[in-house]
């Protein structure tokens, strides 16, 4: 080995260094004394052997002569492996089947996370085409929204802790959760209030339209292409919910728009979880 | 654990910067690569610009282009200059992005920081700061100059030449003057 090493260098020596005359190199030649090397030429030398053998030199390693040189390389360069023995089998896979790894308790609270937010959001889609449609509040309904909202908060706040990969759509939920949770408890303890509740609804929805808006924002700036269809819809969500809100105070009723605006914000967590939120990591996707 | 994440990072980014010019990589990009999250990849840079710029800078573990502090100047750039032909189209998609500008602002600190050891190797406490700054400049000017010379031209001339006579002319230059012993 050590010689096929001399061999190799000595053919190295007048690639890095053509000035420098290798015929009568010998191990013991000394490269400042009997090869004429100086400083620089060493450092030549020195990259063209790691570009060679693909290890890097300490910062000053000591390099008389020919053979300290071989000395140090030998042992950073891989050695050629020993034929395999004969008869002998190659070791047993441990019997792991192939296919994907078993998934972490992480990697699973995030899916838990992205399928109960899904769910909650589809709820809150139904609820709004519910009061569009039928628009007769009773304690019942108002239990029923309530009941939605509580799970619909429990799951942005879960989706908060889950620790997804891309951190948009949860990211701001644990106050919109908190809010969403509270609004929830308020209707199942408070006395039968339908404007109240119509009030809080959109109170709801505008804040829930700011906070996509925030995400939209955070998107185009993370890479996710499709940032401006967030950002739409999330002022879309906000103008209705403000809409919403203005015609309330003029003791107007705003019963088809507030359902109206609480459909499209359920929509629009739907679509926003199932885009933004990464369960785990793959390949860069080209184009979405 | 915190310099294997900021290392898993930049090693995402050379990755798909072999593959795409700077502009058209996202934080989205590193973070499917390397599994991260985005509050961690924002931890530790700015954006992607500065993941790019940290490739020749001097953070606490070992930079990815394989310079070590403690290095030899001209082993410096030979380093460079070997990791810029093992890393081509890193180097061109770069290069196209941010421009001669950006180049010499990525590679400022780390060339002005060897310079100013060959100078003050060479010289020793004999010549005076402002002469020192002043060939640090001027000598860190043509190098930067020449390597980009070379990046444009597809780094068709062998590198380990390219790091002897950069390395040669700069000890020349160095010597000259201190043998000189004129203050500017």
């Amino acid at each position: 080995m050590r010689e096929k090493l001399f061999e190799e260098l000595k053919a190295l020596v007048p690639e890095a260094l053509p000035d420098i005359d290798t015929a009568k190199m010998t191990m013991t030649s000394n490269f400042k004394e009997d090869l004429g090397l100086d400083s620089l030429n060493m450092v030549v030398l020195a990259v063209a052997i790691e570009n060679k053998y693909g290890f890097r030199f300490d910062a000053t390693p000591k390099m008389d002569t020919v053979s300290d040189l071989i000395d140090y390389i030998l042992p950073r360069i891989p050695q050629p492996s020993t034929p395999a023995g004969t008869g002998t089998a190659p070791q047993a896979e441990s019997g792991t089947p192939t296919g994907e790894a078993e998934e972490t308790p992480a990697v699973r609270l995030v899916r838990s996370a992205k399928i109960i937010h899904i769910v909650a959001s589809a709820l809150l889609l139904l609820s709004g085409i519910f009061v569009c449609i039928w628009g007769g509040y009773t304690t019942v309904v108002q239990w029923l929204v309530g009941a939605i909202f509580i799970l619909m908060g429990a799951a942005s706040m879960l989706g908060y802790f889950s620790n997804d990969l891309y951190r948009l759509a949860f990211n701001h939920d644990l106050a919109i959760g908190a809010f969403s949770v509270i609004f929830g408890g308020m209707c199942w303890l408070l006395p039968y209030d339908t404007t109240t509740l119509t009030y809080a609804v959109c109170i709801y929805v505008i804040l829930d339209g700011f906070t996509k808006l925030q995400v939209a924002i955070e998107a185009k700036t993370f890479g996710m292409q499709r940032w401006h269809f967030m950002l739409g819809t999330a002022i879309l969500v906000v103008g209705m919910g403000i809409v919403a809100f203005i015609i309330l105070i003029c003791r107007a009723e705003p019963r088809l728009l507030t359902g109206l605006a609480l459909s499209v914000d359920g929509a629009e967590n739907i679509w926003n979880t199932v885009y933004t939120v990464k369960v785990k990591a793959g390949r860069a996707v080209r184009h979405d | 654990m915190s310099s294997f994440t900021r290392k898993a990072i930049i090693d995402a980014f050379m990755r798909i910067a072999e593959k795409k010019p700077l502009q058209k990589i996202t934080v989205r990009d590193i973070v499917d690569d390397c599994g991260i999250n985005r509050n961690t990849f924002y931890y530790y840079f700015k954006d992607i610009y500065d993941v790019a710029e940290c490739l020749f800078s001097y953070p606490d573990d070992a930079l990815p282009l394989g310079i070590d502090p403690e290095d030899d100047p001209g082993l410096t750039v030979g380093r460079l200059l070997s990791f810029s032909v093992s890393h081509r189209e890193l180097i061109r998609n770069l290069y196209r992005s941010v421009g001669y500008e950006g180049m010499e602002r990525y590679m400022h600190a780390l060339l002005e920081q060897k310079l100013e050891q060959a100078i003050r190797g060479a010289a020793g406490a004999k010549m005076p700061e402002a002469d020192v700054d002043f060939l640090c400049r001027f000598l860190q000017k043509a190098v930067f100059g020449i390597i980009v010379d070379w990046f444009a031209d597809g780094m068709k001339e062998d590198p380990t030449l390219l790091t002897a006579k950069l390395n040669r002319l700069s000890m020349v230059a160095i010597r000259a003057w201190t043998q000189e012993n004129t203050p500017l």
